[in-house]
């Protein structure tokens, strides 16, 4: 048997995606059935017996037994920290709602771990009076010069309302528009303003 | 640090006394986010550059907010006159400054709250859960129960029941995530300190460096750990 192979694959998994793959629900239940394997070989092994009443060869195989144990555990909490932390991410990035095309790779339960962030972030801010969430890159300009990138309809800012068109190029105010930027709808044009 | 914010926020609150929160167009008048925002980048800049959460000062943070908010309904004001439409532009990439750096800090904090919440919560002395708001404290349970709930629903329930420990720290196994305090930082000093020792855990004859106002060096944290929470130092 080969120790460990399982969730190794899990975390290449995850080193391989731009993003995160998807949830891997059979891989995750087969290092936990290595890892129910393994517990019970060492019970077997162990047998009720003390250590000093084991003979030195298989006190070596019940440490490379536990080892391999501790190990799949290890393995098994940063595939799920590591998506987890991706996750969490996910809501300073596009605010309360996952994207439809990210929701496939996540699995139902993480699905809820986005929405108890959401909760919890939202609990963290209120009263604060300071959005968090805006401003995450530092200033420059008072005013940016974005291009539409698809349809996002008329917002309403300081001097009137806005149409935003898709394909038209607008100088507006950086707050104003920065949530769209942040959701891909519209595109910041550096350099290129006035 | 507090003492140094003491005696600077001293001034600012006599001058919002003195009805000087007004927009008035002049040297002095330009001074005051300039100085709030050069008080904020130090806070963050310190928080960011820190491996460790530092002390918060909550009060001076909801103070920065607080006037922040009152700066910008004058600032939407004037911007409708058109003499002071102008004038007014400046203050608002001021104002959007001040919250940038604001919000930069309070994320960066709640980032380290995250990453250190076991470690945090762990620690029995309070000390460390001293140097954080209620707010964060509040947010780090919440963010521990939430991780917890979901690695027991996910994983750790289907595990050997003596295996189910997020937080065994009894073996080599130390699943609690600490700081690592060991990492290089450059620093400057803010006044005279004098001899600081460094260096002693390399083994090494203990050196020691003379830190003098202004001075940077680039140094582990550890050594100057007491300095930089002091305030005496500051973090680049």
């Amino acid at each position: 048997m080969n120790f460990g192979a399982k969730s190794k694959d899990l975390l290449v998994e995850l080193k391989r995606s731009d993003w995160l793959p998807p949830y891997n629900e059979d891989g995750v239940r087969g290092v936990l059935a290595e890892i129910q394997a393994l517990y019970d070989e060492l019970t077997d092994t162990l047998g009720g017996r003390t250590t000093s009443d084991i003979p030195d060869p298989v006190k070596v195989s019940l440490v490379v037994h536990h080892q391999a144990l501790l190990r799949n555990k290890r393995c098994l909490l940063t595939y799920l920290k590591w998506r987890a932390d991706r996750i969490t991410q996910l809501r300073w990035e596009t605010g309360p709602v996952v994207p439809q095309e990210l929701q496939q790779s996540l699995s139902a339960r993480e699905m809820e771990l986005f929405n108890t962030y959401d909760r919890i972030l939202t609990n963290f801010t209120q009263g604060l009076n300071l959005d968090l969430t805006a401003d995450l890159q530092p200033p420059k300009e008072l005013h940016v010069e974005v291009r539409v990138l698809s349809d996002c309809g008329e917002i309403m800012t300081d001097h009137g309302s806005v149409k935003l068109d898709r394909g038209t190029t607008h100088l507006l105010r950086r707050s104003d528009v920065e949530h769209l930027v942040r959701q891909g709808l519209l595109q910041e044009l550096e350099n290129e303003s006035t | 640090m507090e003492d140094e914010i003491a005696s600077e926020a001293g001034p600012q609150d006599k001058r919002h006394a003195s009805g000087w929160n007004t927009l008035a167009l002049s040297v002095a008048g330009l001074s005051r986010p300039f100085f709030a925002f050069g008080l904020s980048r130090t806070l963050w800049r310190n928080e960011v550059s820190a491996p460790e959460l530092l002390k918060v000062d909550e009060h001076l943070v909801s103070d920065l907010i607080q006037q922040v908010e009152n700066q910008q309904e004058i600032v939407d004001d004037a911007r409708a006159s058109p003499e002071e439409a102008f004038s007014a532009s400046l203050y608002q990439m001021e104002l959007d400054r001040l919250r940038y750096s604001l919000s930069k800090y309070l994320r960066t904090r709640l980032r380290k709250v995250e990453r250190d919440a076991l470690h945090v919560l762990a620690t029995v002395d309070g000390e460390m859960q001293g140097r954080l708001s209620d707010r964060e404290r509040e947010h780090a349970k919440g963010y521990v129960d939430m991780l917890e709930d979901h690695f027991t629903r996910t994983c750790l329930s289907q595990m050997p029941s003596n295996f189910r420990s997020l937080t065994n720290t009894s073996q080599e196994e130390n699943m609690v995530q600490e700081p690592n305090l060991d990492t290089f930082v450059v620093c400057r000093a803010r006044d005279d300190v004098g001899l600081v020792q460094i260096g002693e855990a390399a083994g090494r004859e203990e050196s020691s460096m003379d830190l003098r106002q202004g001075d940077m060096f680039i140094v582990r944290y550890r050594p100057i750990r007491t300095l930089v929470l002091g305030g005496r130092v500051d973090l680049i």
